[in-house]
Parts: structure tokens; C-alpha cells; sequence
């Protein structure tokens, strides 16, 4: 331990490599030609150095410190024409680029973003990133590529299946996953049970997922990040795009206030399978649908000063004809500034609101109610960059949340909403992380993030004897504990050739909100809590190490990666939990987590025939005294093996198609081993937790896409795909009962819900 | 009132309004080792004390339960310092002693023999509320949710039955309802609890299938909160509705399954209208 504090603190005062004397940089924005749009992740490599290469931030921005002489400098960015330019360096530079796409050229389709090798060079490990604008041969499934499915399919993502709406990531639960629109918490990602996720892509820029190894400017959460950017919108002229589909339709508008200074996006969806339902007697008046819209403003008051306003909105509706209706969906909004103090100096101040909430409405009983529940952030980001030289990128800043919660407020005629249930929490965190090139071969990415929670007063809180059984009540009016905590960040990675490397990551996180589900991928009325005095924030270390190779100029990428993962104070029911309980906490135990396993992908990027093989192989437990006889037992989201492969092939100019296949292995799950009679009545008889594995899952998909017309002015497209092509039954519920045949008999009943499912859209863009 | 179970139903229903199928799988369900099952009941009405003992089954097997007959059983009420021996007569596997009549406020242990094991409990008569009546409440132009107009309940429909009681309470009380339908028991462990700060006379309502002139007699029975944990368990346990199923905590020594419980009756009954 002391140890790792002692090179933590070696590697943070590191600042040797700045002092050399006549360094000069040059630094600006690199944007696209066509839409004006900054370009997140463009490269700006010196050709005439040794690996001395920086990608832009996310507002693409880059600086490079080099000492005085002449350079020539190349600029890429996948899908643009590269461009060199000749840089002579004897004074601080500003040089904005502008890239040109390239022309669509089927033979040269790359579905990974960044420069072809960063993969290799990077220092991050455990982390994916996917570009819109490269997905685009994948499948369209239901209308939609949605990106955040297409995610999903990577080694170490586990999607939940059919009807399910989250995710896991490296044996963690869905709730450790951070989600951010435009650093804007999503609490719930998913429309529709699951079936679309709230990204429409074609309001999305990119999207980078870490495995449990993001750098430390990202917090909360002890699984994951998922980093969504939403586009900008096309400053230099309008464009439409949009598409019409049996299940939903779209459209998106964007384009510039005043040209190349200012722009604006508007994009908005909406499903409407159910108008189809109503069609029949059975489900008349019933209403399942969604619809969001997604918005983004921005505008450049000068090179330095660049504003930014997003927001988001989306609900989804369900309605059992004039009796009951359910309806839930985020908020989002964020208005941000950046700010160049100087060449190596970046600043970004973030205000964002993000809400969650579900609304249950019941109408048909003589007393109708409603009920609410919300969890309702303030967020305060400051964020500054700094490039001392071309060897160090350091960011640092602070990030204040306020959270407000609102468990189940019940109003109707009669009864006033009650805002003393509700419950709030300050969690701050200070952090500096650096992503330094120590030599040519080894890059660091090192940092600290120092986080606390603060319990604020003001609602109720509970101390439980050791069954759990509610023996005070406070209700403090100060904030009533604070919880702080360290947590350092280490990542390595060393670059054997060109074309391979090895990496190995440390990193702690640590998470204050709290999902309470009873199922491994949730439902949209889960309960969020916060940390109270009983229940503490989960500690979550993780240490991985992966190998990185690129063979035949690129065209081919090998990844593996193993890791091992140690979590405390993690969250499960108490045996035989009463989650209607209305103090949850009466009905939880705490106790540790481990997860480890390995993850391979191969990927073909180049030539007619593209896509990737994912394989992963895991394991994620739980030990928690009072569960399972206090053995070991298997966590609920924990599988053993996961396949994905993913094929495009380009037939034609116009023709491509596409397949993909999952297998899971099913679930761990508690289910009887034996039965008998209490007062009358047949009871199942439970031997362990999680002792039973749900059948395997595993679908495949299939998409074609026709093109009908592309030009620079208008271009669309049909797509025809099918979910679950070959009918498999896959269990959505397992459950047992008296067999109604033969009432001697106890039988197993497991319900599935898609057979198989086609569906047309027709994509256009003028 | 709101309840997840109702929200899960709920999505359950949207996802099934998507398209879906139901049936009947195999699952290879482990053997378990056969395990006592007790239940008994002391009871403050003359007959109603008993127990019976049984085993568990495997999954796949015919529900046959296997009673267990030969065991020696002792309910002492500790408060007078009396022990009643009870046997096995008529029904296999169920032991009485027609002596044995529970008194509010009482005490009582359970001692069962079987074979080597003793197995033991104590529990405690609470003294309970006094039930005034029951009344059919859906009735239409009686303010009812359900409607159904007077004298035209169908078979299949679903009744509601609301019980008064005579004084308000002041005390949590847990009980257990046992309903029969025209002398048929109804196979439901209704387990209900009413809070003291609740504080009104009458309490949350039954909801039964009946139709018109069907005898519904309804016992109202009082025990302790430990029961009523156990009692509630098996409710949750049969449905498969708690997120972490598992055997509820018996009141019961040496591994035993079952509860012994104590309780206090209160019998009305109703001609469906």
C-alpha cells in the first residue's frame, strides 16, 4: 500500500519533461469540411518525429509542445482525406484544419474510428469506441442502428435479452454502469422494455465505452462509462435525414444560425407498433409507444470562446385501456463553455440537469391516485486541460452533484404530496489525471479522483437491529454523515512494435446510487438510493492486463484482455425479500463481489467482407452473510460464456448485407429442488441462491440494405432485417406451478416473447 | 397500495401485448433430501388444535404428500403447567387430542418425537379483535369498484368482503384469514397485518371468486408476528413473487419445516348476494 502511494505521488509530481527551454506550440480545432463540425479523436501526428502524435479532446481541440524548427504535421481523421502541413515553429502557433471527407468507397469500409493502429498505441485498455458514421453496413434492427445494441455485442458488454432494458459490464449490475448524454447522467437508457435504447443515432456524434478502466474524470459508477456525444450540428448548411419504418419513423434537422459560426440540430423519433394492436378487439384502447427528441445548439463567439446547449427528452407510454396507465423517460439538459486560456490551456465549465422519473396513473378505481417517483440530479463540471508538451496531457478539475430522490410520492383528490420522503445527496469529487509518454515505447495514464458523499438531512433515516427490523427513526435537519473516499488510477501501456502491445490497468471506483432490481437487466419502476447511514457506497478495485495485435497492414485486430475485480459493500435481497417493503433498507444485506474473466476480439476491418468475433469468458460472485448460508454463491447477471459474431458483406455498389449471432449462457437463478404442503397448499422447497442456470440464450439477425439513390444532395435507402431469425424460444420468465392438466403434477412454464420479427424502414438524407 | 409485484404483472402484460408464449419445459431439478414438515395449531375453538406432519417430495414428483405417522407429540400450556399428549386417530399423519382448547394469553410448547430427533416450538395465543361483521362491498350503487348489480354475481366473478370490527385497535396486530366457500377451504394462506397507527375499525378487503347464494365463511385468525413472518413467506413463496425466493424461516428446531402457531378465531359468514 505505501508502496503504491509513494509511485502514485512520483508519477504525479512528474513534470521533468516540461523544462526544456525553447519550446513553442502550435495547437487549434480540427473540423469537418462539410458540416463545420469539430472532429472528437482527429490525429495530429509529426512525421518527422519519433511517435510524437495527439488526438483531439472531445471539442476537438489538440496542442502540441515541440521545440522550435520546422515540422510537418499530418492530420487524419477515419473517413477524411489526410492532410500535411509544413509548420515552422518559432513562436506560438494557432492552425485550425479543415478535413475533407473522403468519397464513399465501398472497398474501403473501417468500422473502427481513430488512426488504424490506435488500438495499439493508446494507453487506455478496456475501452471501445464506436462512430456513428462507421456502423453504418451493420444490421437495422427494428428500424434502428442503435448504437448503444451495437455495444452490446462487444466482448465484456452483456446485453440482458429479450424484454430486458439494461446492460452489465465485467460482472457488474446494471446500475454500475455510467451513462452520459453530454455528461448528462442517463438513469434509464432504454425505450420500450429494451428494444430501442435512448440514443437515436442519428442525433449522436460517438460513443466510448471503458470497461471499468476510465481515467479519472469520470466517476460514480464501479463497472463502466458510457461516454455518449451528441452531433453539433452542420454549421455550413441544412440538411434532413430521416426514415419512416413499420415499427417507428424519424427525422432529424440540422444546420447553420449564421454559417461557420453558429448551428443547430433538432431530432426527434417516435414508435407506433401498437396502432397496430389497437387494430384488434383484444387490445383496443391499450397503448404501448415512445418518442424522444434530442437538441443541441452551439455557437462560436471566437477561437477561444465556444458555447454549447443540449438537452434531451424522452417518455415512454403504456395504457391498459382507461385503467391504468405507466408512463417514464429522462430529461436531460447541459449548457457548456469552453474556454481557451492559452495554447496549452483548455477550460470547459458544464451546468446539467438530468431527471428520471415514472408516473403511475390508476383511473378506474372510485379513488384514483397517481404516483411519482424521480431522481432529479444538478450537476457542476469544471474541467481544464492542459498540454505543459507534447509528452504530457494533464486534465484536472472538480464535479458537484446535487441528487434529489423521490420514492413512490402518492397524490390524488384527497392526498397532498408528501416532500418529506424525499431524499437528498451532495456527492462532489476533485480529481487530476495525466496521460503521459514516458518513453517511446510506454505511455502512463495516471491519475486521482477524491470523491465524498454527503447524507443530507432533512428525511427520515432508520436504525435496524441485526434482523433487519426497524428499532429508531431520525430525521436529522444537517447533513447527517459524509462518506470520503481515494481513488487512484493507473494504466500502462507498452508498445512492443508498430502493430502490438501489452497494457495493464489498476483502477478504484466507487459509486453512491444504487439500483434495487430484482432482475438481472431491470424495469423501468426499479428503485434508485443513495447512500444512507445503513447502506455505504460501493468500492470497486479492478486490475486487468490485455494484449493488442494488428496484423496484415491493419486490415486485422486481435485483442484479449483478462481481468479481475474485488467489490465491497455490494447490494443484494435478503432471502425471501418483500420489495414492496416501504423501507427498503429493512429488506437488504451488504457484503463483497468478485468478478474475473477473459475477453477475446478479433475484428476484420477492411474489404468486402467486415465484421468482428467477440468471445468471453467470465465469472462474477457474491459473499454476503445471511445469504446462501454465507457460501460464495453466483450473482444473478453472472454467465459463463458469451459469443458474438458479426458479419457485413458488401454484394454490390447498391446491395449489402449483414448477420449477427449471440450465444448466453443462461442466467444464474434460484429455482426449487423439491416441494411440500403447508395449510394445504403445495410450497416450493429452496435449497441455494442462484444455484440454477436459465437456458441459453441465442438469436440471429439478419439485415440487407438496398441503396436507392446517393448523391451529395440526396440519398436513401431501404433496409429489410429480421430479429430472431430462426425462431428460437428464448425464456423471458421461468416460473412453476400445478400442472392444469394433471393437477398431480408440478411443471415447469417458461414464457418467451418473440419468435421472430421483421421489419422495413426507408432512410433518406437531403 | 402501490405494489411492485402489480408493476411487474403490469410489464409483464405490456410484453405479452408485444406477442408472446407460454410452455411447459423441462428443467433438471436437482433431488433434495426428504425433510419434516410440521404444522401445528393450537386453536381457542374445541377440535381445531392438531398436527400434522408430513415430508417434502422431489420437483417431479406426484403431489402425494407422504405423511408420517408414529411420532410422539406433546403441547404443554405453560402458563397452567399442562401437558396434552396427542395421536393419531383417523387420519394418518395428523395427531388431536379433543381436550385441547387454546386460552388467549397462553403460552403453549410443541414437543414432536420421530424416531431419535425431537423437535420443538413455542407459541403464544394473542388475544386478537373482535370481528362485528362481513359485508359484500361490490355491490353496484354501494360504491363499489367492481359493479356487479344485486343478485347477478356470475361464477368466476371476483367478490369483495371487507370485515368490521367491534373496537379500534391499539396494538400491531398479524393474522391470517382461512376462507371457505359453500364448507370448501379455499387453498389460500391470506396472511394480513394491521398496523396501530392505522387506527381505523375496518380493514383492507378480501377478494374472492363467488357468485350468487355461495356460503362464504370466513375465519379471522390472530397469531404472532413470527408466524405471520412465516405465513407471509409461504404466500410470497407459492406465487414466486419476492426477487430471492427461499424457504421462509420456520418457528420450528432441528431443521424442521412447517410453523406452530397459536391463534385466536373469529368465524362469519355471508350468503353471496
Amino acid at each position: 500500500m505505501k508502496f503504491r502511494i509513494l509511485l502514485l505521488l512520483t508519477l504525479l509530481f512528474n513534470i521533468s519533461y516540461s523544462l526544456s527551454a525553447q519550446n513553442y506550440t502550435v495547437s487549434g480545432y480540427i473540423t469537418d469540411k462539410n458540416t463545420g463540425e469539430n472532429l472528437i479523436g482527429a490525429v495530429a501526428f509529426v512525421k518527422n518525429s519519433n511517435n510524437i502524435g495527439r488526438s483531439t479532446n472531445n471539442y476537438g481541440f489538440y496542442s502540441l509542445n515541440l521545440a522550435k524548427g520546422t515540422y510537418e504535421i499530418e492530420y487524419s481523421y477515419i473517413g477524411h482525406r489526410k492532410q500535411t502541413v509544413t509548420v515552422i515553429l518559432n513562436s506560438n502557433k494557432s492552425l485550425n484544419i479543415i478535413l475533407d471527407e473522403t468519397v464513399n468507397n465501398l472497398n474501403e469500409v473501417v468500422i473502427t474510428g481513430e488512426k488504424a493502429n490506435e488500438n495499439v498505441r493508446q494507453s487506455q485498455m478496456g475501452i471501445e469506441k464506436l462512430k456513428v458514421e462507421t456502423i453504418s453496413k451493420l444490421p437495422v434492427i427494428f428500424g434502428e442502428r442503435d448504437i448503444l445494441k451495437i455495444m452490446q455485442l462487444l466482448p465484456g458488454v452483456k446485453s440482458g435479452g429479450d424484454g430486458q432494458s439494461g446492460f452489465t459490464v465485467r460482472g457488474g449490475t446494471i446500475d454500475q454502469n455510467l451513462i452520459l448524454l453530454d455528461d448528462a447522467p442517463v438513469y434509464n437508457a432504454s425505450h420500450l422494455l429494451g428494444f430501442f435504447s435512448t440514443f437515436n443515432s442519428d442525433a449522436i456524434k460517438d460513443i466510448s465505452l471503458y470497461k471499468g478502466t476510465a481515467p479519472a474524470e469520470y466517476g460514480g459508477r464501479i463497472s463502466s462509462v458510457v461516454d455518449v456525444k451528441m452531433n453539433e450540428g452542420d454549421n455550413q448548411k441544412f440538411d434532413i435525414k430521416g426514415g419512416i419504418g413499420l415499427i417507428s419513423s424519424k427525422l432529424s434537422v440540422e444546420g447553420p444560425l449564421q454559417k461557420g459560426k453558429s448551428s443547430f440540430l433538432i431530432s426527434g423519433r417516435r414508435t407506433y407498433a401498437d396502432l397496430f394492436l389497437g387494430l384488434t378487439d383484444q387490445f383496443k384502447g391499450n397503448q404501448l409507444y415512445f418518442y424522444d427528441f434530442n437538441a443541441k445548439l452551439n455557437y462560436r463567439f471566437s477561437d477561444k470562446d465556444r458555447f454549447y446547449v443540449s438537452g434531451y427528452f424522452g417518455r415512454d407510454v403504456l395504457a391498459i385501456a382507461d385503467r391504468f396507465g405507466i408512463n417514464w423517460g429522462n430529461t436531460t439538459a447541459t449548457a457548456r463553455w469552453n474556454h481557451l486560456y492559452n495554447s496549452k490551456l483548455f477550460g470547459n465549465t458544464s451546468l446539467i440537469y438530468s431527471n428520471y422519473d415514472y408516473r403511475i396513473e390508476i383511473t378506474d378505481s372510485s379513488n384514483p391516485f397517481k404516483i411519482l417517483s424521480r431522481i432529479k440530479d444538478w450537476n457542476l463540471k469544471q474541467e481544464f486541460q492542459y498540454f505543459p508538451n507534447s509528452l504530457n496531457n494533464w486534465k484536472f478539475g472538480y464535479n458537484v452533484i446535487y441528487h434529489t430522490i423521490t420514492p413512490g410520492q402518492i397524490t390524488s383528490d384527497s392526498i397532498q404530496a408528501d416532500t418529506k420522503l424525499n431524499k437528498t445527496g451532495l456527492e462532489s469529487a476533485l480529481y487530476a489525471t495525466n496521460d503521459w509518454q514516458a518513453t517511446d515505447n510506454l505511455k502512463i495514464n495516471y491519475g486521482v479522483r477524491l470523491s465524498s458523499f454527503l447524507v443530507m438531512g432533512g428525511s427520515d433515516y432508520y436504525t435496524l437491529d441485526a434482523n433487519k427490523n426497524v428499532i429508531d427513526t431520525i430525521h436529522p435537519v444537517q447533513p447527517m454523515h459524509n462518506y470520503l473516499m481515494l481513488e487512484p488510477r493507473i494504466s500502462l501501456s507498452y508498445t512492443l512494435n508498430d502493430n502490438s502491445s501489452l497494457k495493464l490497468a489498476y483502477t478504484r471506483n466507487t459509486q453512491n446510487m444504487h439500483l434495487i432490481t430484482n432482475s438481472v437487466s431491470g424495469s423501468p419502476t426499479d428503485k434508485w438510493i443513495m447512500n444512507t447511514n445503513n447502506v455505504k457506497p460501493e468500492i470497486g478495485d479492478q486490475v486487468s492486463l490485455g494484449s493488442f495485435i494488428n496484423f496484415n497492414d491493419n486490415m486485422y485486430e486481435f485483442s484479449a484482455e483478462t481481468y479481475f475485480k474485488f467489490m465491497q459493500n455490494q447490494i443484494d435481497y435478503k432471502d425471501n425479500a418483500n420489495e414492496q417493503a416501504q423501507i427498503i433498507e429493512t429488506q437488504l444485506l451488504y457484503g463483497k463481489g468478485r468478478a474475473y474473466g477473459l475477453e477475446l476480439l478479433l475484428k476484420k476491418n477492411k474489404g468486402k467482407f467486415t465484421g468482428w468475433v467477440g468471445y468471453t469468458l467470465s465469472r462474477s460472485e457474491k459473499l454476503i452473510d445471511g445469504i446462501n448460508k454465507n457460501n460464495w454463491y453466483p450473482a444473478r447477471q453472472d454467465r459463463t460464456h458469451d459469443i458474438s459474431i458479426v458479419t457485413m458483406y458488401d454484394i454490390s455498389k447498391r446491395w449489402n448485407i449483414s448477420a449477427v449471432w449471440v450465444y448466453q449462457t443462461g442466467n444464474a437463478i434460484t429455482f426449487p429442488s423439491g416441494k411440500y404442503e403447508v395449510a394445504g397448499q403445495t410450497t416450493w422447497l429452496y435449497t441455494e441462491r442462484n444455484g440454477y442456470r436459465m437456458p441459453a440464450y441465442h438469436r440471429l439477425d439478419l439485415g440487407a440494405t438496398y441503396k436507392l439513390k446517393e448523391s451529395k444532395k440526396f440519398s436513401s435507402e431501404l433496409s429489410f432485417s429480421v430479429y430472431n431469425a430462426y425462431g428460437r424460444e428464448n425464456p423471458y420468465i421461468i416460473t412453476f406451478e400445478q400442472s392444469k392438466t394433471d393437477p398431480n403434477k408440478t411443471v415447469a412454464i417458461q414464457t418467451s416473447l418473440f419468435k421472430w420479427v421483421p421489419s422495413i424502414s426507408w432512410n433518406f438524407k437531403f | 397500495m402501490k405494489t411492485s409485484r402489480q408493476n411487474t404483472i403490469i410489464i409483464f402484460l405490456a410484453l405479452l401485448l408485444l406477442t408472446g408464449c407460454e410452455k411447459e419445459i423441462n428443467i433438471d431439478l436437482n433431488k433434495s433430501n426428504p425433510k419434516f414438515v410440521i404444522e401445528g395449531d393450537v386453536s381457542n375453538i374445541a377440535g381445531n388444535s392438531k398436527v400434522r406432519i408430513s415430508k417434502t417430495l422431489d420437483f417431479d414428483e406426484n403431489v402425494l404428500y407422504p405423511f408420517v405417522s408414529g411420532a410422539f407429540v406433546t403441547i404443554t400450556d405453560s402458563t397452567l403447567n399442562r401437558i396434552d399428549t396427542l395421536t393419531e386417530k383417523t387420519i394418518p399423519g395428523t395427531y388431536t387430542n379433543p381436550d385441547l382448547i387454546g386460552i388467549t394469553g397462553h403460552t403453549y410448547n410443541l414437543i414432536v418425537k420421530i424416531d431419535d430427533q425431537t423437535y420443538s416450538s413455542t407459541s403464544t395465543m394473542p388475544i386478537g379483535l373482535t370481528l362485528d361483521s362481513i359485508i359484500q362491498e361490490n355491490l353496484a350503487g354501494t360504491g363499489g369498484d367492481l359493479g356487479i348489480p344485486e343478485g347477478t354475481s356470475q361464477p368466476g366473478d371476483i367478490i369483495q368482503i371487507r370485515p368490521y370490527y367491534i373496537n379500534p385497535h391499539t396494538a400491531d396486530e398479524y393474522y391470517q384469514y382461512v376462507v371457505k366457500r359453500n364448507d370448501r377451504l379455499l387453498n389460500n394462506i391470506i396472511p394480513r397485518k394491521e398496523m396501530a397507527s392505522s387506527g381505523s375499525s375496518f380493514i383492507f378487503p378480501l377478494f374472492i371468486k363467488a357468485k350468487k347464494n355461495d356460503v362464504i365463511q370466513v375465519d379471522m385468525q390472530f397469531v404472532e408476528k413470527k408466524v405471520y413472518d412465516y405465513l407471509y413467506g409461504i404466500s410470497q413463496n407459492y406465487g414466486q413473487y419476492s426477487a430471492t425466493p427461499s424457504n421462509p424461516e420456520p418457528n420450528i428446531s432441528n431443521g424442521a419445516l412447517g410453523y406452530f402457531k397459536a391463534h385466536t378465531s373469529q368465524n362469519k359468514t355471508i350468503i353471496i348476494r
